[in-house]
């Protein structure tokens, strides 16, 4: 039982490093101009698709293929933010960049559909997809390097945002952009910056997540609503929010999945989120803006 | 970029796309073709249309339809039953098809039907649901390829005589999924047999490890799955990983190439209802036709056909409708949609490459149950599978 | 005047009777041309288009005018659609009242969805209601048998009305009939006081609640009836459509809704039926490129959004505008008899006031006593606590102890919305004006706590509604009359100069007819004139019976005009008496002088810098 409750635990948090890493993402671009990049997941999807074309048709090695593939990621990324957040007002109330950016959204995975065709490709694993026992326990070795994937991520960007410059003035960016580049801070490199290292987020997390599943290019969409109910529910903009939010997505998933039903799996965590939201709407580790009058 | 500027990008794009409008002309056989080209079914759509194309240039090369030659068009439904709706319309009213082939998605087709069988439009549709042929209500609606129930019985039948009387379910959350889980439902109950267990997924899941520990402490003696060749691959490998080692039988969706590609070792004794055609037992070879249609296919194909057998099941059933349908006309000189309803009733039976298609005044589905086998994923050689060990 | 109404001559739409009669015409109009399209095609693109022009006329009330980022149409239409489906197919309900269902529900939902934007606003919102969207599609792919899951719900029967069963012709009539309510009905809304009441909300939901307008119950009241409204809609696609299936409440079809509002021009009058109209012929026109038909359709959207995000109608506006004839209002133009009008203002009273916020102990103590009648200068150096103390006041901040009298009624701690409702009335330092209305706008949205119609008389354009608009119009002249801001009247609030904007706050508070007025730095950067005009205006209030209070760094203006003046240094009374005698008091010139040395000895002493405004 112990050993089962283990397992599931392990799955759980296997799967919430995916989100994790979609929700680190998220907030890496959140901490430079406060929005969501709703075109994370279809990022993801084509540094997966890119990688495993240059690994099988190319020939490549695991290492080139994820530099090129992250370099994809990341040159896609920069493109969506000069083509559809960059010339749009930065006033919180003005919803057109959601618009502009399910645009991209939308053209990004439809592209990746002309191109790659529909056929779901398998990604090779690094370490080994067949499942393991340990103390009974079993497992997969490509969950485990999932997590610590996700785990070094955070580590990184948290390290990143409070210790260097580099960190502080984003933090300046997000908060005050007109200030910021009053200080001579050029808002415009650092948004395309976030941007841009999304984009080599997204190639980390193909690699990483490729070999627990595979990548189509249909599997976009669904793929950043989890990040973004993680990043949501753990406070957009705190990186220690999101590795909270995708844990306790992914494991309410599994969970529910295993004992409760595996029908009620996506609505839990959703609606969890909404409640969430309602009654602690900058998240659970997130901390509310106070508004001057 | 002031507003003038966007005005006059406005105007060329619709200007552009004006011009492109195409109406066939008055003298074709003009063929509607219906089919998820974006969306979860697009895998079919894609290769629906690279089985039609070669063979309808050679079936014009031959003289088409009674001197017409057939002209095809293509439209995508998006696996979305609004849009399909919208594109029925638009394909009866401004292209003024003869006939449309096409929706394999079945809440799809169970959209377009009424409205097709009401402008009197011939539909031969491929989608598998079995509310979709009616020879009362849906009169000009036809189909060549097997169906749910059919599958479900042949399932349901073999898992009856190897004496597993607990099964459970699997199934994808889509239309396709719950329609198969209906089906199975249903031939149970004629047995007096229920499931002890049903889980379902998410498209997109990447793990299924819950959904199987929960199968497992159910303790059922066979597990029925109905789903999409990748998804259905994702699950063959959560149940490696919980080393779930009970029986597991399928719809013809396991055969999809994604299942091959990517359940690795872990999907192989999962099996699923297939062609007859195209299988095999340990000893015998796959059957000389069989052969030679693969080999055309490689010849049109051959690097895409490597992957595996989506070719093959979106493939021959268009290959053998196509073929049996400008037979048929041809034979008979039909023109409108009420003759050509009535040529296809009463002509003989086809041999196709599938199946022997027959069809009647009440019999609108022509696929031949017998000719369903159960065959294995994997271990395909050429686009021919091996068939599950006969039942006792 | 309704934005249609502008463009026809004035005999025409002078009653609401008579408006009415023309909405019949076109609408029997209508029925002749949906009854003469000949079925399949036509008729189908006319049902689909009509029923996106409602929803996005529902969508423009909430996203539009209100200006609630709120995403999840796509599920609002589903409920509807269901609700109907559902209750008709299974036989609980004839279709009348099932649709009646439809959009009850749709309402409830769009309530309960729209809770969170109580706390939440713009990227938040928006955001929550994706998710929330999500959820309503998953529930339906999961939902049982009855409701169908992923396969949806077939077979359901047409329209059906006292026993006789609608054709494709009287379908599609119906459909544009509700279609041309809806967009008459969202239209009139707009231009009565609860339209104002909500573009006021939109543009500054603190403005707003110190005029009296409470924001809880109207958005709620916003989001049920936009919400309402869409349920309706889907409630006629499911007999319209005769299929139903999850499709209809993806994310992707409430984009697709909230671009048809984008593109056409959102809070317009014509905007809605422009972007339906075009994004529902757009995809029919893109069916020949096949494959790439969702690429393009992506980036059509994308020039869209980013290139023209007012949409079309801002585009052809200027077109129109040689046309227009602003609307001429007869009433406007009364006698200037009545000027010498009485105002009953109120005593006001503070006792004891304590606000610390952290370690910051921002007042300590203060008592303070005005009159009726007077006019109370409040000064004291920056970070006295003078800000904090009207906001205590006015019900921004609660304080720690201590009470606000208003008469003898106390008043502390009551939220900001109900203190209009005792007279008091306050200005704020940087004008929070109502920016996209006129200024006879801004002042009739000032009036909508005491002078408002019916939510039915004013969406269904009864007599009653337009009484009102004309009694606040008429209110709404007076008071520009009183400030000097005749001739602005018809201008939008953001075109006018800093000056006149403060002219328009002052005469905004004072069209809510306050009994205590606050104002909180009204001089700050006026010219010699416009300090001098505003010293006039407030003597003129004085003489009418108002009782002021005057928050101000200019010494000139605070001296002439206060009957006494209260002196703050920090959060402590420290001098009250008449200007004469605050000027000789040398506490409270050391104050001015000690303030400017201390903050300096504090910046050195401690590296920080000192805390700005009151």
């Amino acid at each position: 039982m112990l050993a089962e409750i283990a397992s599931v635990s392990i799955a759980g948090v296997a799967i919430g490093s995916v989100y994790a890493l979609m929700a680190l993402a998220i907030n890496v671009v959140f901490a430079a101009r406060r929005i969501v990049n709703f075109a994370q997941g279809e990022l993801v999807m084509l540094a997966g698709l890119s990688g495993i074309t240059l690994m099988t048709s190319f020939n490549l090695l695991y290492l080139g293929a994820f530099v090129i593939a992250c370099a994809a990621a990341g040159i896609a990324a920069l493109a969506v933010e000069r083509v559809a957040v960059r010339p749009l007002s930065s006033s919180e109330h003005d919803i057109a960049w959601i618009l502009s950016i399910v645009a991209a959204s939308i053209i990004l995975s439809n592209l990746l559909l002309l191109i790659f065709s529909t056929d779901a490709q398998r990604f090779p694993s690094l370490v080994g997809s067949r499942a393991m026992t340990f103390a009974g326990v079993r497992y997969v070795p490509d969950q485990l390097v999932a997590i610590g994937g996700a785990v070094a991520a955070i580590l990184v960007l948290a390290l990143i945002q409070e210790r260097t410059i580099v960190g502080k003035a984003m933090k300046a960016v997000s908060l005050d952009p007109e200030m910021a580049s009053m200080l001579g801070i050029s808002v415009n490199r650092y948004v395309g910056g976030a941007f841009a290292l999304a984009g080599g987020m997204a190639g980390l997390t193909a690699f990483l997540v490729g070999p627990l599943t595979f990548v189509s290019a249909q599997l976009g969409f669904s793929l950043t609503i989890k990040g973004f109910a993680a990043a949501a529910l753990g406070g957009l903009g705190t990186f220690r929010g999101a590795i909270a939010g995708g844990f306790v997505i992914g494991l309410t998933e599994t969970f529910v999945s295993t004992y409760v039903s595996s029908g009620l799996k996506d609505i839990v965590s959703l609606v969890a989120l909404c409640v969430i939201l309602i009654f602690r709407p900058y998240g659970l580790v997130g901390e509310p803006k106070v508004v001057k009058v | 970029m002031g507003w003038k500027h966007a005005l006059r990008l406005v105007s060329s794009a619709t200007l552009i796309s004006l011009a492109q409008l195409s109406v066939a002309c008055a003298g074709d056989f003009v063929i509607g073709v219906i089919n998820p080209m974006t969306g979860p079914g697009a895998d079919m759509g894609t290769w629906a249309r690279r089985a039609l194309e070669p063979v309808v240039t050679e079936l014009n090369a031959h003289g088409g339809i009674n001197g017409m030659q057939i002209k095809l068009i293509f439209r995508d439904d998006e696996s979305n039953p609004q849009k399909a709706v919208a594109a029925v319309y638009e394909l009866i009213q401004r292209q003024r098809v003869n006939m449309i082939m096409g929706a394999h998605l079945t809440h799809v087709a169970a959209a377009i039907s009424p409205i097709i069988n009401q402008a009197k439009v011939p539909f031969i549709v491929f989608g598998t649901g079995a509310a979709l042929i009616d020879p009362v209500k849906l009169p000009y609606s036809f189909r060549f390829n097997m169906t749910t129930a059919e599958e479900a019985s042949v399932l349901v039948s073999y898992a009856e005589k190897n004496g597993w009387s607990q099964p459970a379910f699997l199934v994808d959350p889509t239309a396709y999924g719950q329609s198969g889980e209906k089906m199975l439902n249903l031939e149970l109950a004629k047995r007096n047999v229920k499931p002890v267990a049903a889980e379902t997924f998410s498209m997109g899941d990447t793990d299924m490890t819950g959904q199987f520990i929960a199968l497992q402490k159910a303790s059922p003696n066979v597990l029925f799955v109905w789903g999409l060749g990748t998804m259905l691959a994702q699950a063959a490998r959560s149940a490696d990983r919980v080393a779930f080692d009970k029986p597991v039988l399928g719809s013809i969706g396991l055969h999809q190439e994604g299942f091959v590609e990517l359940a690795g070792s872990a999907g192989k004794k999962w099996a699923g209802t297939f062609f007859r055609a195209f299988t095999r037992s340990e000893n015998e070879p796959a059957p000389e036709r069989t052969r030679a249609f693969v080999d055309k296919i490689a010849g049109l194909y051959g690097s895409q056909l490597n992957k595996s057998m989506s070719t093959i099941m979106s493939a021959a059933p268009w290959d053998d409708a196509i073929r049996d349908i400008v037979e048929t006309l041809n034979r008979s000189g039909a023109k409108t949609g009420d003759e050509i309803k009535a040529a296809l009733e009463s002509a003989p039976p086809f041999h196709g490459i599938l199946t022997t298609y027959t069809f009647g005044p009440q019999k609108h589905d022509g696929y031949d149950e017998r000719d369903i086998a159960i065959a294995y994923g994997l271990g395909v050689e050429r686009a021919i599978r091996l068939r599950v060990p006969e039942a006792p | 005047m309704s934005g249609l109404q502008t463009y026809l001559p004035h005999r025409l739409h002078s009653t609401s009777a008579l408006r009415w009669v023309m909405i019949l015409a076109a609408a029997v109009l209508l029925i002749g041309i949906c009854r003469s399209l000949d079925q399949g095609y036509a008729t189908y693109l006319v049902k689909l288009a009509g029923i996106n022009v409602i929803v996005v006329y529902g969508l423009n009330l909430l996203m539009g005018y209100a200006g609630q980022a709120f995403i999840a149409v796509a599920a609002t239409f589903a409920i509807g659609a269901y609700v109907t489906a559902v209750t008709v197919v299974q036989g609980w309900l004839s279709f009348p009242l099932a649709w009646l269902l439809a959009g009850t529900a749709g309402g409830l939902f769009g309530v309960i969805a729209g809770l969170p934007a109580l706390r939440l606003s713009g990227a938040y919102l928006a955001m929550v209601s994706i998710a929330f969207n999500v959820v309503i599609e998953q529930i339906l792919v999961h939902s049982p048998d009855v409701i169908g899951g992923a396969m949806g719900i077939s077979a359901i029967p047409p329209i059906e009305v006292a026993g006789w069963q609608f054709d494709d012709g009287a379908t599609s009539a119906t459909i544009a009939v509700t279609a041309l309510i809806a967009a008459y009905c969202t239209s009139v809304f707009r231009h009565s006081q609860w339209g104002l009441a909500l573009i006021a909300m939109r543009e500054s939901e603190i403005a707003s609640q110190s005029l009296g307008i409470r924001i809880l119950p109207l958005k709620a009241t916003v989001f049920f009836i936009a919400s309402a409204i869409i349920g309706l809609a889907g409630g006629l696609y499911s007999p319209a459509m005769g299929y139903i299936s999850p499709d209809i409440a993806t994310v992707f079809a409430s984009v697709t809704y909230v671009l048809m509002l984008i593109v056409g021009g959102r809070s317009t009058t014509f905007g809605p039926l422009l972007g339906a109209l075009l994004l529902t012929a757009l995809p029919q026109l893109l069916v020949e490129f096949q494959q790439y038909h969702l690429v393009i359709l992506g980036i059509l959207l994308l020039v869209f959004v980013v290139l023209l995000p007012d949409g079309i109608a801002s585009l052809l506006g200027p077109l129109f505008s040689r046309w227009r004839r602003i609307a001429s209002d007869d009433n406007s133009r009364s006698s200037l008899g009545d000027e010498v009008a009485k105002i009953p203002g109120r005593n006001l009273a503070v006792r004891g006031i304590q606000k610390s916020f952290g370690g910051l102990h921002a007042l300590r103590g203060v008592d303070l006593s005005v009159a009726r009648g007077s006019i109370r200068g409040l000064i004291g150096p920056n970070g006295s606590g003078k800000s904090t103390l009207v906001n205590v006041i006015s019900g921004f901040y609660s304080p720690d102890e201590g009470h606000v009298l208003v008469d003898d009624e106390d008043v502390t701690r009551r939220p900001t919305a109900e203190l209009a409702g005792c007279g008091l009335v306050r200005t704020f330092q940087t004008p929070h004006l109502f920016m996209k209305l006129t200024v006879r706008d801004n002042l009739r949205a000032a009036q909508f706590r005491s002078l408002r119609p019916s939510l039915l008389a004013a969406f269904f354009d009864l007599p009653a509604s337009s009484r009102i608009d004309r009694a606040a119009m008429h209110r709404a002249a007076e008071v520009a009359r009183l400030v000097g801001l005749e001739a602005a009247l018809d201008h939008p609030a953001e075109t006018l100069s800093q000056g006149d904007r403060r002219r328009v706050e002052i005469a905004r508070a004072l069209a809510a007819s306050p009994q205590v007025l606050i104002l909180d730095e009204p001089a700050v950067g006026l010219s010699a004139e416009e300090i001098e005009a505003l010293r006039r205006l407030l003597d003129t209030l004085r003489q009418m019976g108002l009782t002021m209070v005057l928050i101000e760094h200019h010494m000139d203006i605070v001296m002439q005009l206060c009957d006494r003046i209260t002196v703050l240094e920090r959060g402590a009374v420290i001098a009250e008496g008449t200007p004469d005698e605050i000027q000789r008091n040398v506490q409270v010139q050391r104050a001015y002088l000690g303030a400017m040395h201390a903050a300096g000895q504090d910046r050195m002493a401690a590296g920080k810098t000192a805390t700005k405004g009151g």
